[in-house]
């Protein structure tokens, strides 16, 4: 009997680092770690021994931290029925459609209904909202944008709202003009002061030498002047209006990476879940 | 009594299994280590990690971990669990390969200050003969990995006169161009600096424009055209001196680049002795 008893003691001992709840634990060591494809291999094999939903959510989340957003839509459907996660599951597929930029794919499944969480509907719609505002260009009904939001939040997303289709831009004719008038003015008038500084300089030193070579009866050479001052005063009002179209596309970009930001910062509308995301 | 025999008989198996259980993992990890199987082989030592609730095998976990990363490239990575491994070394030794590895990773990702000030401390914990051979070693290849060929074979002279790496160092040195002497010739004489890293065709362009530059500013001096002479010599003949002496100055850097990946590529193909 005691040899029965030690020799099954020996054979468990010998297996219990990779027995299911070890390595359960050791792929929960190693998701906290942030260590995702060494965590996933342990929970997958984990699985093999137990049907885990928490399991399966981690390893969704793990895919998504590694970009393997396919493979993690694949997790994620599988919790959609029957599952104490499946609507933590479905919030995290429309993340998911958020990060493969599918905006009509996300816009469809929330207006039919299709993999829709109504606990998680608020989040849902803030992040359609986002997601429409960073990626339509046309002019968007600002009461269905903001509906979803409160607060500070509401503040950030009309301030973002206005920037991004009512923005201070700079006018180009009116920088080629002034540039036309005063050598350098349209890029002072974009905020491009040392361009704007350097071409006035530059403009009127060149005058200058054609002027003066005239003067001095040094014709050649004050027609060799005239032609650079001809050729740097349009190059001058060019620039400028290249200046001001610059300045108008820095202005959408930065919207665009101040609205990714803000999406950033509230970790995609994404709930706090146990265990599993802080 | 028979009970308590039995007891005692659990009880020791309990503690001897759970032994030969981490032991078997460390041999396991061990094995992917040794066949390269570097990905696994990490896993493996994590678990080893885990479970080792005592820490008897912190030490060599992390330090293995460590070189597997650092086999892999991921220097940060390395530098990181070798760190822990020397907070969990139990003998001195041990400290000492943590530290000499973390100045390796050091070395290969270019942190050169870092693995020097490590050194620095090493030899004053470690002032035995044995120990500061293989410190000036490091701090050797250190230098030589930082492009100062000099300091690096004085470091390996201090290991035996004529060192195979000592007498590199000193090839490279030797060989290597000035690049204040390319400067100061340029100042004096635009091209020569070309001249000098052996760049003819650039050395014979850059002083003829300089001779015409000069020519139509002194032209323009003895006309009494000093408002020509100003803008000739500023935008024109100026711009080609600058140009001389700032493009020998380039000709040198790029003729030395030349002749360290030289030494370099010897390092890496043909040198047989321990490489970072």
């Amino acid at each position: 009997m005691t040899f029965i008893i030690l020799n099954e003691k020996i054979y468990s001992q010998e297996e219990s680092l990779l027995t299911a709840f070890n390595r359960y634990k050791f792929s929960n060591y190693l998701f906290q770690q942030k260590d995702y494809y060494r965590a996933n291999n342990e929970f997958r094999q984990y699985l093999w021994y137990e049907n885990n939903d928490t399991v399966r959510f981690k390893i969704a989340f793990g895919l998504i931290e590694l970009g393997e957003l396919k493979q993690s839509q694949d997790y994620l459907k599988s919790l959609f029925i029957n599952s104490k996660l499946s609507d933590e599951a479905k919030l995290f597929f429309f993340k998911i459609k958020y990060f493969e930029n599918d905006y009509d794919e996300f816009t469809a499944l929330r207006k039919n209904k299709i993999y829709f969480s109504s606990i998680y509907e608020t989040k849902i719609n803030k992040l359609e909202s986002c997601f429409n505002l960073q990626n339509s260009n046309m002019l968007i009904d600002s009461t269905n944008l903001f509906a979803p939001f409160s607060g500070g939040e509401y503040d950030t997303i009309r301030s973002l709202y206005f920037r991004k289709y009512y923005p201070e831009r700079k006018d180009e004719t009116t920088a080629g003009i002034i540039s036309a008038i005063i050598p350098g003015a349209g890029k002072i008038y974009t905020e491009n002061y040392s361009d704007g500084i350097t071409s006035f300089l530059f403009t009127s030193v060149l005058g200058f030498l054609s002027y003066n070579n005239f003067k001095n009866n040094h014709d050649v050479r004050g027609w060799i002047f005239a032609a650079l001052t001809g050729y740097f005063y349009a190059g001058n009002i060019y620039g400028s209006v290249a200046s001001a179209r610059i300045y108008n596309t820095d202005i959408q970009v930065r919207v665009q990476f101040d609205i990714s930001e803000f999406l950033k910062n509230k970790n995609y509308f994404m709930p706090k879940i146990h265990g599993i995301s802080k | 009594m028979k009970s308590l025999f039995i007891f005692c008989l659990f009880f020791m198996m309990e503690i001897s299994f759970a032994q030969s259980n981490l032991e078997k993992q460390l041999n396991y990890a061990n094995e992917l280590f040794d066949s390269t199987d570097y990905f696994d082989a990490i896993t493996e030592y994590k678990r080893l990690i885990y479970f080792d609730v005592n820490k008897e095998y912190y030490w060599e976990a992390n330090y293995k971990i460590g070189l597997s990363y650092k086999s892999g490239g991921f220097y940060d990575n390395a530098i990181q669990f070798l760190k822990i491994s020397e907070m969990n070394a139990n003998t001195s030794d041990g400290i000492l390969e943590s530290k000499l590895q973390i100045v390796r990773c050091n070395i290969l990702r270019r942190t050169t200050p870092s693995a020097l000030q490590i050194l620095d401390e090493l030899e004053i914990e470690y002032p035995t003969e044995e120990y500061q051979a293989e410190i000036s070693y490091w701090r050797g290849w250190a230098f030589m990995l930082n492009d100062e060929w000099e300091n690096a074979a004085v470091e390996f002279g201090k290991l035996d006169a004529g060192h195979e790496l000592q007498t590199l160092c000193t090839t490279v040195e030797e060989s290597k161009f000035s690049a204040i002497f390319a400067k100061v010739i340029s100042y004096l004489l635009p091209g020569s600096g070309y001249f000098y890293s052996g760049e003819y065709l650039p050395g014979i362009l850059s002083l003829s424009w300089n001779i015409l530059g000069g020519y139509f500013t002194v032209n323009a001096i003895t006309e009494n055209r000093i408002f020509d002479a100003f803008v000739i010599g500023e935008l024109g003949w100026l711009r080609f001196y600058r140009g001389s002496i700032e493009g020998a100055e380039k000709s040198v850097a790029k003729k030395n680049l030349e002749i360290a990946n030289s030494a370099y590529r010897f390092l890496q193909n043909k040198y047989e002795g321990t490489q970072p």
